[in-house]
This record gives structure tokens, sequence and C-alpha cells, in this order.
């Protein structure tokens, strides 16, 4: 078993570098985030090192792109009963599987995509953490408007099966700097973003419903400043990204930093995140 | 482990302290022969030309980070000389080539080459580039230029060592070529080509302008904004043997035009209009002289804010930078942001609305330069004098100048010509940090030396990114007498009203000498360069030219000064005065491979040439062979192919690879199979059928294609 997929990975190595401009194209995604704390739509979901490989399959035709893959978030840290943690306190591993699918294109100036996005927890503490319980579906939409300078951008989250509510993200997205020689192309990008929840939050009529949020509303503004280093060793296309944050907190969920009492009121964090990120193009026809 | 931590240390210091590493090359310092007088009383006029298509590969110079990758090659790129020597041995040689600029290592490296067999030296050789913008990089004296030229980074020195040997080439032929000649000049306005791109800076200087010839009615103020004068100089020679009549043989042209008809977006190595109008004229040459092949050097004038009239549906536009559709999902980290080109449909159609006026634009001025030529021939003489005046300015350090080379803000974001991609930035989308011209670019509150140069990144320009010796520090001026004719030749663009400056100041030298000369023509580009030269008034405007005068607003002044006592000197002297020529370095940076090389790829042995595929798409004629890499199959080692066209029973050749209708490409790598090439043709005067023929070369035999109906 070990020497066939010896074999098959000695297969597909060799096509990593393939350059193949066709009508139709299909990509091989590998990424992986290192990021300390874990933070999700303003949550922080884990405040020690987690790392969040994932792998995608692309087909890319017409100018879109149609995708699928698996994302994977591991806690690398125990955590401790002051800690948060998906898995919940005293483990280290493999907290959440997410399995998603998406359209994407470009409409001139406009850029879209829709999917749906399978969230599942891994987590056996049955006083923290994330569990079976808390696993759910979203379907979203993404827009953004592509302009000189700033890039609008609007993103819907509908939770479809657990939670059965509405998140939004309104962001304003603004190049600051980049290599007008293109190689080694590098960006540097910041972005504002405000959270908003329409039925994420708690039902009080049906407390059984999930919640991610405290109350309806804004949930945190969140400030942003990333870097993007294109490279091409062995030609394969690689990006090394960097991304710091500075949020702004407004909801009861979002403030915690720890599971300190005394960390529960916080009304900002900052946060950041490490990632690398390769995408080849493996066949066309 | 001590000396590991010392190396880190130093380097640390190093990045710390902004110290960007440079190259120091010595020059050689080639100083002409004594004069002496040749057996045969008269003036002698040779000819010489090479040609200097590099392989594709390279990157076009020119355009800033516009500057493209060569795809391949259309108008082939050439050097062309003239050698003159009047009856008492005074020489000079006067070198036009195709390319952005000229620097001072392809100058003083030429000089050394020729100066045994001419007797001329770096003092005497003068090389002017034509300024086209499609020509190769990478042969800068200074890093800088070879940092940012184009989108290929780099110095080559192979790519130094490829330009002049064929420099060199040229004017020995031309030596080869030299035989009793008689010469004529004179200089007529030609209007309507060339307009004033920088035409609120130009307004600035007082007193208003006045046009040196009388204007053509109808044009708008941009058109009248600049020197509209032609100078050319015909050459006719005495045949060889029992010919003894005087023939045309070929001309100098100066006309102050930017090399930029082309689109920014050009992907072809490309004479450009200079090319059609060198062409043209030596097409006229041949048909009057019947003895070959004519030659026609076209030297570029005061051309600082000139632009030749491109139509506006010739630039495509820069790229912008925008967020891109990738592959991935909603939990992948988002694709970087690129810059994106405009639609390549939109590309296409700007590239050739600037291919039509590249093509028209050349022909009416070649008819202009023929219709000067054809008008000379009364005039013609054989007792032209010669004389030279040289000298090597030092601009760093000189208290007349900023102590320093810097570029403005207003650099950065490129001409009206062709806009970078930076041009027009603000940060986060508000703030303006002066790329643009005037405006932002203008520094409100002068303080240095600088005055309202708003410096591209501040302090952080000279030690984070330009280094030291990373711009020019030294210039090369001299005064070329041609009988009544005085071209006072610089290193540099000058703008319109400084290069006016100067020429009347040569002439008040000279006069003030004793000599009274017809007409004071400007050489720019000429033995080296060291980017624009503004008047002080235009200077204060910091449009794309003044943002460029790297010395500051004092440059046209100093380098007033300096013609004026050259030309004194010149005519004081009677012949030439002594010309030291003072040692120079050359700081270019470290030296990569770019230029492909003559060992890429399999050797010819293992190459099986032959046409892949030939069809007609519409009126165009599109043929694939397979050929050599690029570097071991160099474009300006001979031709490549030729068409040919059935008439009757025999195949005539229609064109070969030097057609302005004709583009070559490098499409791809087979491996040790060899390379794709690709050649598009159009052909719409003519109907087929054609065929290719894959002209012999050094290892490989003749190949012809089969019949294409079209």
């Amino acid at each position: 078993m070990p020497r066939l997929r010896l074999f098959v990975a000695a297969a597909l190595l060799p096509a990593l570098g393939l350059p193949s401009p066709a009508c139709a194209q299909v990509y091989l995604g590998l990424d992986a985030t290192l990021t300390s704390p874990y933070v999700w739509r303003g949550l922080t979901r884990a405040n020690g090192w987690v790392v969040q490989p994932e792998g995608f399959v692309s087909l890319k035709a017409g100018g879109g792109f149609l995708s699928g893959g698996v994302w994977a978030s591991y806690e690398l840290g125990n955590a401790g009963p002051n800690d948060l943690s998906d898995l919940g306190t005293g483990g280290a591993g493999l907290a959440e599987l997410n399995y998603w699918g998406q359209a994407a294109w470009s409409l001139g100036l406009v850029q879209a995509a829709l999917g749906g996005i399978r969230y599942t927890f891994r987590g056996t503490a049955p006083t923290a953490g994330r569990t079976r319980a808390d696993n759910t579906t979203e379907l979203f939409v993404n827009l953004r408007a592509t302009s000189k300078y700033i890039v609008p951008g609007v993103a819907l989250w509908l939770d479809v099966d657990r939670v059965r509510g509405t998140y939004i993200e309104g962001s304003v997205t603004v190049p600051v700097l980049a290599n007008p020689l293109a190689a080694p192309f590098f960006v540097l990008v910041t972005r504002a973003a405000v959270g908003y929840t329409l039925g994420q939050d708690v039902n009080t009529q049906d407390p059984s419903q999930g919640a991610y949020f405290a109350r309806a509303g804004v949930t945190h503004v969140d400030f942003s400043a990333s870097t993007d280093l294109t490279l091409r060793p062995l030609r394969v296309p690689t990006v090394l990204r960097l991304e710091g944050h500075v949020q702004f907190s407004t909801d009861d969920a979002t403030r915690p930093t720890s599971a300190r009492p005394s960390d529960a009121r916080r009304s900002g964090k900052l946060w950041a995140a490490l990632a690398l990120r390769l995408s080849p193009s493996i066949g066309s026809w | 482990m001590v000396r590991a931590r010392v190396r880190v240390a130093l380097g640390v210091s190093l990045v710390l302290s902004g110290c960007i590493a440079y190259h120091q090359l010595q020059l050689p310092s080639p100083t002409s022969a004594r004069p002496v007088p040749a057996a045969l009383p008269g003036l002698r006029a040779g000819f010489g030309r090479a040609d200097i298509t590099p392989p594709p590969g390279v990157g076009l110079a020119g355009n800033g980070p516009e500057g493209r990758r060569a795809a391949g090659y259309r108008v082939r790129l050439y050097a062309r000389a003239l050698l003159l020597e009047d009856r008492t041995g005074e020489r000079v040689a006067l070198v036009v080539a195709d390319l952005a600029q000229v620097t001072p290592n392809l100058h003083r490296l030429t000089a050394l080459r020729i100066r045994d067999s001419t007797g001329i030296g770096a003092d005497r050789l003068v090389i002017a580039a034509t300024h086209v913008h499609s020509g190769p990089g990478h042969f800068y004296a200074e890093r800088q230029y070879n940092q940012s030229t184009s989108q290929v980074v780099g110095y080559d020195s192979a790519m130094v060592e490829f330009l002049v040997s064929r420099l060199a080439r040229a004017v020995l032929d031309a030596q080869r070529d030299l035989r009793l000649a008689r010469v004529a000049w004179s200089a007529t306005a030609v209007w309507g080509h060339t307009r004033n791109r920088s035409y609120q800076a130009f307004l600035r200087n007082k007193p208003e302008w006045t046009a040196p010839a009388p204007v053509t009615p109808g044009l708008d103020a941009t058109h009248r904004a600049v020197n509209p004068l032609w100078t050319l100089l015909r050459v006719d020679q005495r045949g060889r043997g029992a010919d003894s009549a005087y023939r045309p043989a070929g001309a100098l042209s100066v006309f102050a035009v930017h090399g930029t008809a082309d689109a920014p977006e050009n992907e072809l190595l490309d004479a450009g209009i200079h090319g059609i109008i060198e062409r043209g004229l030596e097409r006229h040459v041949d048909s009057l002289s019947r003895r070959g092949v004519g030659y026609h050097l076209v030297a570029n004038g005061a051309e600082g804010d000139v632009s030749p009239d491109w139509p506006a549906q010739s630039r495509c536009g820069a790229p912008v930078l925008r967020p891109v559709v990738g592959p991935g999902g909603p939990r992948t980290p988002p694709p970087p942001w690129e810059w994106r080109d405009p639609a390549p449909a939109w590309m296409g159609l700007c590239r050739a609305a600037a291919r039509r006026y590249v093509n028209t634009a050349g022909d009416s001025l070649a008819a202009r330069a023929a219709a000067l030529f054809d008008s000379l021939g009364p005039s013609l003489r054989g007792d032209l004098r010669v004389g030279v005046a040289f000298r090597t300015l030092r601009l760093k350090g000189d208290p007349r100048l900023c102590p320093y080379p810097e570029a403005g803000s207003a650099t950065l974001g490129g001409a009206e010509d062709g806009r970078t991609r930076l041009y027009g930035w603000r940060l986060f989308g508000i703030f303006p940090v002066g790329l643009e011209e005037g405006g932002h670019a203008v520094r409100p509150n002068p303080h240095d030396c600088q005055r309202e140069k708003r410096v591209a990144l501040g302090g952080l320009q000279r030690k984070l990114v330009v280094g030291e010796h990373g711009l020019p520090e030294v210039a090369q001026l001299s005064v070329i007498r041609l009988g009544d004719l005085l071209l006072g030749v610089v290193p540099a663009e000058v703008t319109t009203r400084a290069g006016a400056q100067i020429e009347r100041a040569i002439a008040d030298s000279a006069r003030a000498a004793g000599l009274v000369p017809r007409a004071v023509t400007i050489v720019g580009l000429a033995n080296g360069y060291m980017q624009y030269v503004t008047t002080d008034a235009e200077y204060g405007e910091q449009a794309y030219e003044g943002g460029s005068t790297l010395f500051g607003p004092n440059s046209a002044a100093v380098l007033t000064e300096e013609l004026g006592k050259l030309a004194a000197s010149l005519v004081r002297s009677g012949a030439s005065p002594a010309n030291p020529v003072d040692s120079m370095f050359a700081y270019p940076g470290e030296s990569r491979a770019i230029l492909p090389r003559r060992t890429a790829g399999p050797p010819p042995e293992r190459v099986t040439r032959v046409v892949l595929s030939q069809a007609c798409a519409g009126d165009t004629l599109v043929v694939r062979w397979r050929d050599l890499h690029p570097g071991r199959l160099v474009p300006a080692d001979g031709p490549v192919l030729r068409i040919e066209r059935l008439v009757g029973e025999r195949w005539d050749t229609v064109t070969w690879d030097d057609d302005r209708e004709l583009e070559i490409r490098a499409v791809r790598s087979l491996g040790d199979r060899g390379y794709v090439w690709e050649a598009r043709w159009h052909h719409s005067a003519r109907a087929g059928p054609f065929r290719v023929v894959l002209v012999a070369r050094a290892g490989l035999a003749e190949v012809t294609g089969d019949r294409v109906a079209c």
C-alpha cells in the first residue's frame, strides 16, 4: 500500500509544473495556514497555534472555476482550562473538517462566487469545544467589484441546517503597494470588514437552535493588512501570504480572547496568520 | 564559526546601511591618432552597416515596467556608420544604432575595438541612438537602468559584447568603404508629424517660442511647439576603379522625434518609425545610384519633449492591479492580486493601430527626406572641413549641479507616450504620492538642490533602490564640425527649448571665435545617457522630463556652457583641438545570462529543420517551422527565411525577414528536437501561390516548403 501511494505521488509530482494554456484546465490546490489565535467571523475559536491544511481540485472553463475541496483545522497545542479550543481541554489534533464546493467567475468588473460548505467537528469534550452535534451546512454567495483602487465586496452565508440564519460580511479592500516588475510579485493589501448577523445569533424563542453570536446586528469590525509574495520554484506558482488583523468586537460572543473570565469582555484583539498556497495546473484539453 | 558570524554581521550592516552591490568596470580611454593627410586629396567618405537584431528573449528597453520580453522581431535593428575624412586627415566616425540609448561602455569599448584600424578613438567616435523603444536592454553602464528599463531585469556582459562587436564592424566596414566623396547639407521644416508632449512645461519658458521656420497653417499649439528642422547631409561617393562618377551613397539625418510610435505593449524587436525612415531613403538612394546598397543614418535631435503624432487608439493602456478569480474555495487563502493587461482583443487592435501609424508616418517622413536629398544634388562639394572637440564632464561633484543624481516621482509614472502602471497611483486610493506629471510631483516648498522635484521615495531612493553609482555620473560631450554645420553631441534627451539654448550658445561661441556656422543642431542620446535635460523654467513644472533631469534645474545651463566652450576651442584650433579622453568607470551590476546563448538547445547537426505548417488566414500567410533554439539562431547573423511567389514558371522572392509586414516569433521549445518558430506575413497586395524558403545557415541546408495558395 505505501508503495502504491509512493507511485501515485511520483506520477503526480512531475505534472505540477506543466504549463497548460488551453480552453479547459484542471488545477490541484494545496495550501496550509498557520494562525494564532484562530479567529472565524470575529469569534476566537482557539487561542493557541492552529494549522489549517487544505486540498482541492478546480476546473477552469469559460473564464470561471468550478472547485471542490476539503479543509481541516488542526490544533497544535493541548488546550488548558483557560484556553479556547474547538477540541476542548486536554487535547490536540484534528478539530474541524470542512467539505466545500464552489463556482466562481468574473463578469467584467464584478467577480462572483457561490457554493456550499459542510462543517464537521471532531471535539469530544463534554463541556467545551465543538462536537458532531455542532455539524452544519451553509450556502454562500460572495460578490466583489473591482476598480483601480477600492474593491468593495459583500458575502452572505446562509445556514440551512443547525443554525438557520444568515451572516453577512461587507468589506472594502485597498491595495497599497505592489511590485511593478512582476517577478517576484508582491503586493500589500489593506482590508476593512464588518460582520453582521441576521439569524445566526441566539434564538430566544427556540434556544435549542444553534447560534454563533449573542445578539442580532454588527458582530465585529476587522482591519487587516496582508502581503502576498508569488514565487515560481520549479515553475509551480507558489504564494506566501502573511496577514495581520486588528479586530474591534461588538458582540458578547466575539469579545472573548481566552476562557479566562478577565478576557471575556475584551473589545479588541490582534491575530495573525501565515499561509502557503500552491495551485499548479495539472492537466488541460 | 566566528568568521560566519562576522559575515552575517557584515551582511546585516550592509542591508541596514542601504548599501547595494555594484560592480565597477574600468572603461578604456582610447584617444585618436594624429591626423595624417590622405594620399588622395579631397574629402573621403565611407559607409558601413551591421545587423544588431538579437535573438528573442531579451527585454525591450525604454518603457520601464511596461517593456515586454521580446517574443520575436519585425523590422531588423541595425547600426549604420558614416566615416568622414577631410583633406587634412581630420576624421570622425558617426554611428547611429537602432537602440533606446547608447551608453559610455558601448562607446568606449567600440572605440577601443576600432582604434588601431581607423585611428579613431573615443574623441572622434559618435554613437547615437535612434531611441527606438523596441530594442534590447541589458547593456547599460549604470545598474539602475539595467534594473528598470523593461520587465526583464539585469545586465548581461554578453549583450555588451554582442553590440560592441557589431558597432565596431559597422565602423570598420565604413573604413573599408572610404572613397572620394562630395557632400552637401541643408535643413527643411517638417511640420505636423511631431508635437510637444509637455506643453505646460514648454509654456513656462520666457521669452515665448519663436519657431525656427514658417509654420504650416492649421497646426495646433502643441504641434507648433517643436523644432521641425530636418537636417540632412547628403553623401555621394566616387565609384571604384574605372568608375569615376560620383553617385548617391547615403545620408545622415537629424530630426527630433521620440522613438515611441510603436505601442508600449509591443512585444517584437523592431526598428520602429526610424527603421521605416532609414529604409525609405535607402531604397531611394539605391534607385538613384544603381550601385547596390544605400545608407541612411537617422539620428535624433532635441526630442526630450517631442512625440511622434501617434493616434490615441495606438496606446493600449497600462496593466491595472486587480484581484483575480482563481482556483480555490471559501476557506482557501485568496489568490494574490495581479497586474492585469487590457483585454487581448483590445491589445491586438491598438498594436495594429500603432503599426499602421508607424508605417504611414515613416513613409511620409522618408519621402520628405528623399525630397531633401534630391534637392541637394546641385550643391555637392568635395571640400568639407571636419573637426571635433570632445570632453568628459564629471557630473557628480560638479559644484554647479546637484551632488548626486535623483529621479523625480513624475518619472515613475511615465511620459504621455507610455504611461506606466504606476501613473496616477494614490495611497489607499486617496492620498496622492506624486506619481503624475506636475501636480503633486511638484514639491511645494523647494529647499534643496533638486528644488521643485519631489524625489521618488525621498532619501530612500539612493539608499535602498539606486545605491552608489546606480545612475550616470559622467557625460561625454562633443561638438562636431562638418563644414559650416556644427553638431552639438549630448548624451541626453534635451527638450526643444533646452536644445535651442544649447544650439544658440554653440553658434555664439563659434561666431566669437571666428566661424559663422550656417546651422547648429543637437544630436541627442549619443555616447552615453544621463536621461533628460530641461530648461530651468520647465524643471519647475515637474513633468516627466523635469522629473527625469537627474542633476537638477541647472543641468541645461551647465551643458550650454560646456558645449559653448567646446565650440570655441574647436574653431580656435583651426581643425580639432587636443581632446583628452579621461578615464571612466561603468557600474552595471552583476552580469547574468539574459541574451540567449549560442549553446542553447541542440547543435545544428541534431536538428532537422522542417516546415511544420503553412496556412492562409485571410490576407495573412502563417508558417511554422522547426529550427534552432534562440541563441543558436541569431537574426543578426543573416536572413532566416524568404517568401517566394510563383510567377509563371518561376519563383520570385517577394520578401525576407526584414519586412514591416512580416513578424517572426519564437513560439516554443521542442527540447532536443529544436524550437518552433512562426512567421506571419500580411500580403494584402499580392496574390499567391507562395512558398517559404528557410535560408541555408551555418551547418543547416536550405529547406523549401510546399506551395500554398492564398
